[in-house]
């Protein structure tokens, strides 16, 4: 009786839309009221996601909204099968990895220093901006597979099924990439143990 | 699948410094985001498979309704025979022709010189105007 029931309750959390879905559902049907509270949900997970990985702020902004943009174009096609976390991710990655492309075909930026997290905050006990510095140096030596599947599962909290869906990779690939990944870190940050 | 080890200091500070979300986009962003989106073509949903073999029922059943006629019209008024025996003379011309040829391709296997290329073509045209 209790597993039948259960049963039914897990089916019908299963069956309800989540709110992003819904947004991008009612955007595809013409109404464009619930795309402003999309954004502003998803804008600062975004932000850190891409920031994490480009170490650049405004690129991390243009790559914000570009992703927007995709998910946009993408509402009409947008089939509520998977969950909302791994398709605004999966949009996100490939938008992450065409940055990388053109950035490896055009000259190395200048890196404005008062662009960077360190000097926003430096009023901040030096022991933590250096963890803070050491930490964005190690993610950035990671190659980008392990990245992203780290960020994912560690800054957005997304499960191991989100993150092989949005990385287009095996299960087993992604718990391989997030081990090496965290050994990495584990050995570039050792010293703050 | 548990990757961290909860008593492990450095596995805590990673964690944190994970958790940690520090930036916020600039103020104006989500205003700057939706003007780019003014630009771009508001997307409909494609129309349902149901809707589509509706909508092209009616063509499909004319075209239809007209090959079973067409077939119908055929099968009682059938067509006369397009090919027609040849003449005696029409089959003569295709003989000489292709002997004229056969002599040209012999032409390009050996030696080509004015004088062989002009014995083919006094063949050629003395077999035609004969």
């Amino acid at each position: 009786m209790h597993s039948k029931m259960d049963e039914t309750t897990s089916r019908d959390i299963e069956d309800i839309e989540d709110i992003d879905s819904v947004c991008l559902r009612t955007l595809a049907e013409g109404d464009h009221s619930l795309f402003r509270s999309l954004i502003e949900r998803w804008q600062n997970r975004l932000i850190n996601f891409f920031y994490r990985s480009t170490q650049n702020l405004t690129d991390a902004e243009d790559l914000v909204q570009e992703t927007f943009l995709d998910l946009y174009k993408a509402a009409a096609r947008y089939q509520n099968k998977g969950t909302f976390n791994a398709f605004i991710f999966t949009l996100a990655r490939r938008r992450l990895i065409d940055s990388y492309r053109k950035r490896a075909s055009r000259p190395l930026d200048f890196i404005d220093p008062t662009d960077s997290f360190m000097q926003q905050h430096s009023e901040q006990a030096d022991r933590s901006l250096e963890i803070e510095d050491a930490f964005q140096r190690a993610l950035a030596t990671l190659p980008e597979n392990q990245r992203s599947a780290i960020l994912l599962l560690k800054q957005q909290e997304l499960s191991y099924d989100e993150i092989a869906k949005s990385l287009n990779a095996s299960l087993s690939s992604v718990k391989t990439w997030i081990h090496r990944a965290r050994t990495h870190l584990r050995q570039k940050l050792k010293d703050f143990a | 699948m548990k990757t961290t080890n909860s008593s492990d200091p450095l596995d805590c500070k990673i964690d944190k410094l994970f958790a940690s979300q520090p930036l916020q986009p600039s103020a104006d962003f989500t205003d700057r985001v939706l003007a780019a989106t003014n630009g771009l073509a508001v997307p409909k949903k494609p129309p349902h498979t149901i809707h589509l073999w509706l909508r092209l029922a009616l063509p499909i059943a004319a075209l239809l309704v007209a090959a079973f006629v067409l077939t119908q019209w055929i099968s009682i008024n059938p067509a006369e025979p397009t090919t027609q025996t040849l003449s005696m003379i029409e089959l003569q011309e295709i003989f000489i022709l292709e002997e004229g040829l056969g002599g040209l391709t012999q032409l390009q296997d050996e030696d080509l010189s004015d004088i062989h290329l002009l014995n083919a073509l006094n063949f050629l045209s003395s077999e035609t105007q004969s």
